[in-house]
Order: C-alpha cells, then sequence, then structure tokens
C-alpha cells in the first residue's frame, strides 16, 4: 500500500489513458512521490509532515493530468488496448482458452493427416517460420507472466506486437501463394495438353490448401495467443497498480 | 555562429522548460523529483517546480525521442524511472540554447533602447 494512494488514486481517475502507459505513470508519480517524502524525512521532519511536505511538492494539476492524457492518447496502440481488454469474466476468459485449445486440436489434427505434406507449397516455408517466431514469443511471455523472474511488470507487454506481425504476415503470404499459384495454373495449361489440365488442377488444389490452411491457422493461433497474453498481461498491471492503491478499497 | 531554430513566442513557458530540463539531463541521468530539486537550485529558486508537473514535458520529451526514460533498480530494490539525453536531445538543445542567446540579445536590443 503506498501512503500517497489518495494523491495517486485522484490522478488514476484522471488518467484517461490505455495501458501499460497508465499503469507506468503512475508507478512513476509513487516513486517520485516515495523519493521527496524520503528527502523531507531525513532533513527531520516527522512522517506526518514529511508526507504533507511531499504531497505539496508533488502539486500535479488537472492541467498537467490533461495534457499527459493528451501525450498518451495514442491510435493504434488504443485501439488493441481496448481489442484486448474485452475480455473480462471468468467465463469470457474460459471461452477464449476453449477456442484456443480446439484451433490447437485442430492445428495438430490437420498436420497429422495422411498426404498433407506431399504438395507442400513453397510458401509454406515462410508461414512455418512465422509459426515458430509466435510460439518461441508465446513460450517467452508465458514464462515471463508467470515465473515474472528478472523481469518486471513494466517489460511484460514488450515482444506481444510480434504476435500481431506474425498473424498479418502469414495472412499476408498465404494471400501472396494463393496468387502465385492461380497465375502458375493458368500460364501452365495453356502450354500442355488439355488431359493433363485434371493432373494439374489436382496438383494445385492440394498446395494451394495446405498452405492456405497452414497459412490461416498461424494468424488465427498468433491472434489468440496475443488476445490470451494481452488479457494475462493486464491483469498483472492492474494486480500491480491495485496494490499500489490499496488504500482506496 | 550557426542560427538555431527561432524560439517559439508563442509557448515561450513550454520552450523554457523544456530547454531548462535538457540542460539538466545533458549533465546526467535524473528521475523526475531530482530534476525539480537540481533545477530550483541551480538557478537559486528562481525555477521552482511541482514536480508533478514535469511529466507532460518528459513524456512529451521521450515521445520526440529527445530523451529516454528507463526503469532502473536500486539497491533498495525500489525501481525508478530516470531519464537521459538522446544524441537528437543534444543536438536540440544545443540548437535551443543559441535561438535563446539570439532571442535574448534581440529582446535586450529593444529593452536597453527603452530604458
Amino acid at each position: 500500500m503506498s501512503r500517497f494512494a489518495a494523491v495517486l488514486n485522484k490522478a488514476r481517475d484522471q488518467l484517461v489513458v490505455p495501458e501499460p502507459s497508465r499503469t507506468r505513470i503512475l508507478l512513476e508519480m509513487a516513486a517520485d512521490l516515495e523519493d521527496s517524502y524520503q528527502f523531507y524525512l531525513s532533513q527531520g521532519h516527522d512522517e506526518a509532515e514529511a508526507g504533507r511536505r511531499a504531497e505539496e511538492a508533488f502539486g500535479t494539476s488537472n492541467e498537467a493530468l490533461k495534457h499527459l492524457v493528451e501525450i498518451h492518447e495514442s491510435g493504434l496502440g488504443g485501439i488493441t488496448q481496448r481489442i484486448s481488454g474485452q475480455v473480462g469474466r471468468i467465463w469470457e476468459r474460459t471461452l477464449l482458452l476453449a477456442v484456443l485449445a480446439f484451433e490447437l486440436w485442430l492445428t495438430i489434427r490437420v498436420l497429422s493427416q495422411e498426404g498433407f505434406f506431399l504438395f507442400l507449397s513453397p510458401f509454406v516455408w515462410p508461414i512455418a517460420g512465422l509459426a515458430l517466431a509466435a510460439l518461441s514469443v508465446t513460450v517467452w511471455k508465458l514464462h515471463q507472466v508467470f515465473s515474472r523472474s528478472g523481469s518486471d511488470v513494466r517489460q511484460l507487454r514488450t515482444g506481444l506486437g510480434v504476435l500481431l506481425f506474425c498473424a498479418g504476415a502469414s495472412l499476408a503470404v498465404a494471400g501472396c501463394g494463393f496468387f502465385f499459384h492461380i497465375q502458375r495454373f493458368f500460364r501452365l495449361n495453356a502450354q500442355e495438353a488439355p488431359e493433363s489440365l485434371y493432373m494439374n488442377f489436382a496438383g494445385w488444389m492440394m498446395e494451394i490448401s495446405s498452405m492456405m490452411i497452414i497459412g490461416l491457422l498461424t494468424a488465427i493461433f498468433a491472434a489468440l495467443v496475443w488476445f490470451v497474453l494481452s488479457n494475462l498481461v493486464e491483469r498483472a498491471e492492474l494486480r500491480e497498480i491495485e496494490v499500489l492503491l490499496e488504500a482506496r478499497a | 555562429m550557426t542560427k538555431g531554430p527561432p524560439v517559439n513566442i508563442q509557448n515561450l513557458t513550454r520552450s523554457c522548460n523544456e530547454v531548462l530540463i535538457l540542460s539538466i539531463l545533458s549533465t546526467g541521468s535524473h528521475h523526475g523529483y531530482q530534476l525539480a530539486l537540481e533545477l530550483e537550485e541551480k538557478s537559486r529558486g528562481a525555477f521552482q517546480f511541482k514536480h508533478g508537473t514535469l511529466y507532460p514535458i518528459l513524456h512529451k520529451l521521450e515521445q520526440e525521442q529527445l530523451i529516454v526514460g528507463e526503469w532502473l533498480e536500486e539497491q533498495t530494490k525500489r525501481k525508478r524511472k530516470t531519464y537521459r539525453l538522446t544524441a537528437a536531445g543534444r543536438r536540440y538543445l544545443n540548437e535551443q540554447i543559441q535561438s535563446w542567446q539570439e532571442f535574448a540579445s534581440r529582446f535586450f536590443d529593444v529593452v536597453g533602447e527603452v530604458s
């Protein structure tokens, strides 16, 4: 609990900015208030007087808080924050985890199908790289969130954007691959005899479908994990700020 | 002497505060409260800031990448955000100092004539 809970609560109410900016600003204010308090104690004041003087020296105004809101209101950050902050209730979180588990089960089932890897498009490999990157980030962030070893709450969001990038990039690669295969199919058909059309079409369908499936599953996986991790991180940030502002309860 | 960008007359106070903060940070890393104390001490009480009012200036300068804020853990295990000047911040500060010198010189040209 902070001895400056009242001041920080007042600031929190006025700081209508997305997380983690709000938590970070409040933690910065709390640290400075504490320093100021320690300074007045070292000057020989008693605890009550040191606290009063620290609050007086802090003296943040409504105008200053308004400027902070203007500075931290970000376009993309605000949108992703609003999206990731949608899941609050326990049944919503359970449903989200169930969807993620279903997606993982589906991925394993699709990949273990006999013959799935027989007709692989070359576009599958960059998508596989993106999936591996998303998986690595997921393991790293889960480790950070649950162990919190060597990291603090301010660093938990670092790297989450990579997941959204992987989701978008795998869709983009799959889209490029789709158009590449279409133009290749029509080019081959123009050159070859009509009886080979069926064989070309079957091969094209196999290549394109495996690529699209892997691309879509990677994008869905990365986006869902981003959603789950963003919620976990937000809860960790809120827990930290609630400890700081315990006096409010 | 190279002429820097003109001093922002419309926002003279803000411009002045930015230069004061950047000047203090040019001597080394500081956190918000230290900045307020040092500004007051170096100006012999002329510039007194409530440190709560420094955050908008610091965060704006950080957003413009003129300074960089880092969370550091102290020996007491407390974490705090300290700010330091970037290379771009140092260039901007030098330009602003030149502009302020030019501005003060012109100001006293006028004031001197009147008095």
